[in-house]
């Protein structure tokens, strides 16, 4: 008798439709995770339940009279490496100011001959006067601080009608401070685990 | 577990004020600190001279929603990455002329293409250029019509592109002085914006009265 009748071969297990359940249903599962994540909040707010995106929100061209009127500021206080851009907001009469503080084009901070410690406030001033008389209608000021490379580094936005009780005094610099949005996760994001690393060396 | 979590949160918000100083070369410093520190305190992050690396999680998890909902906030600051992008379609802008290269200023209207000085800059290219002036301004015509309809000042929006027309011209007309179609289209240019400095008016926007 030859060996195969001996020791028959088991029977060859049919792959059945359960192991494919296995992969799929992982692999179902995370792409609607992914795609809730990433598809979901703009179909959200196309339909009107979440906020717009920020590119259609800013989709028009900058104001240039209101940006270069801004731009001024700066270049009036002989603070380099600043671009202003007010963008005006899609679906509201009002306009965002974008203010650029870039290293990598030479700014080197607001104050950098150390002799007035109030220039923060008076740009904040020069701005809400430029607003009323120009008719500018910010809606919010948001502060991009660069870094040598031209990344940013940091982020704060402000409301304009925060902006502008602090530059009429009616509340302090640090109650402004404490009012303000700071893009904290983006700014954690920016230094990494290695600049982390890095400080704590 | 938590309580490593904890300790690294914390040491992530004791760093915060030194990612200042690396990342800001030395800028606004004192400025910058003290905004961390008053914004901590009104987030519940620092009180009493302590930190409290618990209620970091809570605003970490208000900007994680607020990123997913496109809260104001979060709009504001993605706003930046839109004027990123208006960077480089100056950039690209700037790279066409230069160059003599149409591809490069429809590769900056594909970026942001209600932008109407992308479009303006692609009709003087065929203006300057080409001496071809058929269609002249339609296109950023239209796109400034539609943000007056939505509410935008059109005197204002209109003086803004006569004048970006013109400085634009100017600047790129030099080595073209004699073509007619260019001489038209800066006549008329001048002339609508003349009438606006003496009236405050001009008749492309009777239609918005």
């Amino acid at each position: 008798m030859s060996e195969a009748v001996q020791n028959p071969a088991p029977p060859r297990k049919k792959r059945g439709w359960c192991c494919a359940g296995c992969i799929l249903i992982p692999l179902v599962s995370i792409l609607c995770l992914a795609s809730t994540y990433f598809v979901g909040p703009r179909v959200a707010s196309w339909l009107g339940i979440f906020g717009k995106e920020a590119d259609e929100v800013y989709e028009a061209a900058p104001d240039l009279a209101a940006s270069q009127s801004l731009t001024d500021t700066f270049d009036q206080l002989g603070i380099p490496g600043v671009r202003v851009y007010v963008i005006p907001i899609k679906g509201k009469p009002t306009q965002g100011a974008f203010i650029i503080l870039d290293a990598s084009a030479g700014y080197r901070g607001m104050d950098p001959l150390n002799n007035n410690n109030k220039i923060f406030l008076q740009i904040l001033q020069d701005i809400t006067a430029k607003n009323r008389a120009e008719n500018l209608r910010l809606d919010h000021i948001t502060i991009d601080y660069r870094d040598e490379n031209g990344d940013t580094a940091t982020a704060f936005t402000a409301d304009q009608d925060l902006v502008e009780k602090y530059a009429d005094l009616q509340i302090t610099q640090r109650e402004f401070f404490a009012q303000i949005e700071i893009d904290v996760m983006y700014t954690l994001r920016y230094l990494g685990i290695e600049g982390i690393l890095e400080e704590l060396e | 577990m938590k309580k490593k979590i904890q300790k690294l949160i914390l040491l992530i918000i004791l760093l915060i004020p030194a990612f200042f100083l690396s990342a800001c070369e030395g800028a606004d410093l004192d400025l910058l600190e003290l905004a961390f520190e008053s914004w901590a305190e009104e987030n519940g992050i620092y009180e009493n001279g302590e930190y409290k690396p618990a209620n970091m999680v809570e605003v970490a998890i208000d900007d994680f929603m607020g990123d997913i909902t496109n809260s104001e906030e979060s709009v504001q600051f993605d706003g930046i990455a839109v004027v990123r992008d208006i960077e480089k379609t100056d950039e690209l802008i700037e790279d066409a002329w230069y160059d003599h290269d149409e591809d490069a200023i429809s590769k900056a209207i594909g970026i942001r293409p209600t932008d109407w000085r992308l479009r303006e800059q692609s009709d003087i290219f065929q203006l300057v250029e080409r001496n071809f002036a058929a269609g002249f301004a339609l296109e950023s015509d239209k796109i400034i019509m539609n943000q007056v309809k939505n509410g935008a000042d059109c005197v204002n929006l209109r003086l803004q592109q006569l004048k970006y027309r013109e400085s634009t011209i100017e600047e790129h007309i030099q080595a073209h002085r004699n073509l007619d179609n260019v001489q038209e289209v800066q006549f008329e240019t001048q002339e609508e914006l003349q009438g606006i400095y003496a009236t405050g008016h001009t008749p492309f926007c009777d239609g918005f009265k």
